[in-house]
Parts: structure tokens; sequence; C-alpha cells
């Protein structure tokens, strides 16, 4: 089984939105990184067959999706960023119209969706309100739809998005379980998701895959340029200003352990460390946001530790 | 030496061709010296050897046709006529039953107030004046279900299901189109029972125009406009058509009079081409339209 994208374009009114992207992908998870405009939705959406490509193609096992049209999405499971649903449906009546798109047979469909609403713990809500649920019972019940019909791809567009920590994981676990020998397609922002699911992982910049491989092997690609040093708070404050700022860790002696993400050691005395996957998103992404996004969180944080917000600096 | 007939004997399996070939060539024999015989055998190979080889060019066209769409090749059976239909009529079966009963209640009770406006007035120009109240109030009816897939943000799934948002806005149009013609059909009853002079057919022309202005408008309102403002603006739109027919009863009441039908079967059919572009758009839209894609979350979670 491979899912081959063939330089992949989409523009939207001539602004290129994906760029020639080319990949092929077999069974296993794979982490699509890359921040908000970078043509994950978009691809994602052209994988599933909901945008034309607006140059290149989608090949399955060799044949072109545009023609095999229902006989690929019937192998398709996909659970959009924002999804919408019926105001009057339950979470069943939900599900037994997706298995009804789906093509499944109305009493199979029946079976296979109490199953399902079990799985991802909402059998207890199968006759509420969709519209009662929360941010993480709608989002598992999404994961349920797709994978009703025990589809041979997976695509999951921010699935993590708005979880707390414990449905994520609880999130987590369930996209690991519903994955063996399936392309399982996932795009996040959050990048310990995709460190600890992700057999391969894909970095999107502006339409273009800029960065592939195991996350291992991807991580060592910033191997040396992640530093860690002890400045004082108000150095603390320039490095966010100026450098790509991973971390920032204030010390109730006046001064901070910055991580920070660059080509060359920041301050005197910077030591090397290990990088992570997250180092790595901030590193590749660092032009995005001025001095990167983290930094600014960094200085956010220092105004208001000043403001007192947090009880001020000891 | 005349050719093999291949039409006398017709498709033959493989085995049997070579002996047809060895029977028609020994009748062919016109001596028994071993030059001829060679001559003969070495024909008949030949003539095996080119069939086979054609035969093997058309199986092979036939594999590769059937590698590159295995489904479309295959030569539609008669049972599987009859299985396409019955998924497509338990498919359309299905939305019918997931749209529930909501555009069925408006309809009836469109039908009754006009049923109840044809008990106080008289005339003409009254009978077709509620005949087009009716048809106008039937088609925006249907609305809200029609353009629920949008509204609710649910076009991107279906989209990427294997009956796609394009066959689902298709079947959904079937069911409306269904419970229209019954409700239609009423007004064309009451009609002709209050109008004895028009007749059930007349009063069916006067609602059917302005139902497929209607729809056709509403549709235009509801592919160009985002959020509940569609539904809101194709909502005005069927008033305008109500407004249109009150204009034309108070102004013009001669337009309904059974001498004008043929100016109403004009209007209906120009309607009904608008109405089908319209649709024909719709589903266009449906299917691959990026705008249909972006929808207001407030408007499922109000």
């Amino acid at each position: 089984m491979e899912l081959s994208l063939e330089n992949l374009t989409k523009r939207f009114a001539e602004k290129p939105a994906v760029h020639d992207v080319s990949a092929t992908l077999r069974p296993g998870v794979y982490g699509l990184l890359g921040a908000n405009g970078a043509g994950k939705t978009t691809l994602m959406r052209m994988v599933c067959d909901v945008l034309k490509p607006s140059a290149g193609r989608i090949a399955f096992d060799g044949a072109d999706i545009a023609r095999m049209g229902d006989e690929y999405r019937a192998m398709l499971g996909y659970l959009p960023q924002d999804f919408g649903y019926y105001p009057d449906f339950t979470a069943m009546d939900f599900m037994l119209y997706m298995a009804a798109l789906k093509g499944l047979d109305r009493r199979a469909a029946k079976l296979r969706c109490a199953e399902l609403l079990e799985e991802v713990g909402l059998a207890a809500h199968a006759k509420a309100k969709v519209r009662t649920f929360s941010g993480g019972m709608k989002q598992r019940l999404g994961i349920a739809q797709a994978v009703i019909n025990d589809p041979a791809v997976l695509v999951l567009d921010e699935p993590t998005a708005g979880l707390d920590p414990k449905e994520r994981v609880r999130f987590r676990n369930l996209i690991s379980g519903f994955s063996q020998d399936k392309i399982v397609l996932l795009s996040t922002h959050i990048v310990s998701d995709v460190e600890y699911i992700a057999d391969d992982i894909l970095v999107m910049k502006a339409g273009r895959f800029v960065l592939r491989g195991r996350p291992d092997a991807v991580v060592s690609s910033v191997a040396g340029k992640v530093w860690e040093c002890r400045v004082s708070a108000r150095q603390a404050d320039e490095l966010s200003a100026s450098a790509c700022v991973c971390n920032v860790h204030y010390a109730s002696d006046g001064g901070a352990v910055v991580r920070v993400a660059a080509d060359e050691a920041p301050v005197a005395g910077a030591a090397s460390v290990e990088p992570t996957l997250e180092d790595l998103y901030l590193y590749t992404f660092r032009d995005d946001a001025g001095a990167g996004a983290a930094g600014a969180a960094a200085s956010e944080v220092r105004r208001d530790r000043k403001s007192g917000l947090f009880g001020g600096r000891r | 030496m005349r050719s093999f007939n291949k039409e006398k004997h017709g498709a033959l399996p493989s085995g049997q061709v070579e002996d047809a070939l060895c029977a028609y060539y020994r009748a062919q024999r016109p001596a028994a010296d071993e030059a001829s015989e060679r001559a003969v055998v070495a024909a008949v190979v030949e003539e095996v050897r080119n069939m086979r080889a054609e035969r093997a060019v058309v199986d092979e066209a036939r594999c590769l046709r059937a590698e590159m769409s295995p489904v479309r090749v295959a030569r539609p059976t008669f049972s599987a006529c009859v299985r396409a239909v019955s998924e497509t009529a338990s498919f359309v079966a299905a939305q019918a039953r997931f749209m529930g009963a909501r555009a069925w209640i408006l309809q009836a009770c469109a039908v009754a107030a006009v049923v109840l406006l044809w008990s106080v007035g008289e005339g003409h120009a009254a009978s077709g004046l509620y005949a087009c109240l009716a048809g106008a109030a039937i088609a925006v009816c249907g609305l809200p279900d029609m353009a629920a897939s949008r509204m609710c943000g649910i076009v991107e799934l279906e989209r990427s299901c294997m009956h796609d948002a394009r066959s689902v806005a298709a079947a959904r149009m079937a069911v409306l189109a269904c419970s229209n013609a019954v409700g239609l059909a009423a007004v064309a009853l009451v009609g002709a029972f209050a109008d004895s002079a028009a007749g059930a057919p007349v009063a069916l022309l006067h609602a059917f125009a302005p139902y497929c202005i209607t729809v056709a408008g509403c549709l235009a309102a509801a592919r160009r406009i985002d959020g509940a403002s569609a539904l809101v603006a194709a909502a005005a739109w069927g008033v305008a058509v109500a407004a249109g027919a009150y204009f034309l009863a108070a102004k013009m009441p001669g337009v309904y009079d059974q001498a004008a039908v043929w100016v109403w079967a004009a209007a209906a059919a120009a309607a009904a081409v608008w109405a089908g572009c319209e649709a024909r758009a719709w589903l266009a839209d449906a299917a691959a339209s990026p705008r249909m894609l972006s929808f207001d979350s407030s408007f499922i979670n109000r």
C-alpha cells in the first residue's frame, strides 16, 4: 500500500498554498508539522479529495485518486480541523449518518457505531446531542467517525487542538490504537504529540516540505545548534528579542537559564545541548515570527512578572 | 487458397479452432504430395499463430484497461444495474430519514394557510394569486434542508466520504422535489376545487412558475452568501416573488385569466430552465468549490 504525492500544487487566486510537493507514504504514522499558513490543511484536503490540486496528482497504489473517485474515498478516514454536525443530531445519529455516507449497511453500521462509541468512551453519551459535548468529546467523536469504515488511509488535521493534557494523552493513545497497518497523516502544532506517535516527520514551510525523516534523524539536523546559557534577567530579555529562544527559566536569584536555537553560541560560555523536536520546530520557523514565538512568549512572561501578575521577580 | 471462414465457424475455444482449421484445410487439399502437405501445415500454423497473437493483443488491452479502472471497465450486467439502483435508492432513503419531517411539516402548513385564504377569496385573480403564494412558500420551505450541509459545516466531511457532498446534495434535491411535487399537486387540486372554471392544470401553472423562480433565486442567494444571511436572503427572495404575484393581482388581474395561460406556461418553462441551471451550479459547488468549506460554527452552537 502506497500513497504518492507527485508534484502537488494548489493555488488560490494564483497564490500557491502548496507548491510542488512530492512524497511517498507507506503504512505508518506521519506527523505533519508547520506554522499557521504553511499549507498543511490544504495538503490534507487534497489527500482527502476535498480539494482538487491545481497541478500534480495523488496516486494510491499507482492509480490517480481523481480517477478512482468513490473507490478511493471508500478507503479513507478524515477528521477535519473544525468539523460541523447537524445541530439536532445525537452522537449515535452522527455516527450513523457518517456510516451511511461511507456506504455501510444499516444493520452493520449500528453495531460498528456502538462498538466505536464504546471504544472512544462515549457509549454513555450516545443519545446526547452533539452540541452539548465538550471539545474533547467532539474530537473523540470525530476520530470514531473517521475509522467507521476501517480506512486504509487516515488523515487527522490538528486532532489535539484545544484539548487539555489528559484528553490529549487519551487521544494520542486512541490514534496509536487505530493506526495499525494504515497510512496515518497527522498534522499538529503540538510538537510533543508528533514526537510520541509519529514514525516519520514532514515539516512544511511556505507550501513546501523543508524537512523529512524519522524523528531522531530530523532532530539531529539541528545538533550543535541548540545552546543553554545562564545570564542575567536583563540579558535574557535582550536574547528573547534578538534570537530564537526556545525556553527561559527565571531563577529566584535574578538570573535566568536561556535555551537558544542558533547557528553560533549566542553568548560566551553557552553550552551546546541535546536538541529536541521542539527546538527543531522553533529553529525551522524562527523567521516566521521575528525573533521567534518562544522569544516573544518569554518576553510576555517577563513583562507579566515585572507587573506582578505572578508575584514579581524575587 | 481461400482463407478460413471465421464467421461460419463462429467463436470457438482455442483447441477447437485448430481442429476446425485442420478439417477445413484437409478438405481443401488438392493432392497428396509432400510439398503441398507441408504448405498446408505451414498455412495452418501461420493462421493459428495470427489468431493467437490477435487474441493476446485484445486480452492485453483489456487487462490494461482493467488495471487502470477495474470498476468502470466491467461490463454492466443487469444484476449490477439493479444493485446500483438499489444502493442509490437506499442512500436517498437514508438522507430522507436524516432530514426528518421538517420540510414536510412546513410545506403542509404553507398549503393549509393558502387553503384558508382560498376559502375567503373569490375570482380568478385571487385564486391565481393564492396558487402563486403557495408555490413560493413551498419552495422556501425546503431551503433550510437544502443548505443544511453548508450552514452546519459538514460539507468537508461529506466530500471525503464514498457518497460525497454532491451525492448528498443530489439526494436531498430528490427528496425535496418529491415532497414539493406532493405540495404542488395539493395546491392544484385545491385550486381546481376553489375555481372550477380554471381547473387543476391552470392552478398548477400558477403555482409552478413562482415555485421555479423562488427555487432558482433561493439557490442563487444561498450559493453566493455565507452563513445564516444566506437563509435570510433566500427568504427575502421568496417574499419578493410573493409580492410580485400580489402586484400582478392588484394592477393586472387579467394576467390570472385563462386567456393568459400561455404566458404562465412560458414563464414556467423559462423559470424551470433557470432553476435547473442553479441546481446544476449548486451540485458543482458542493463537489468542488473551496467556498463551501467555510462555515460559521456559531450557527450550530447557537
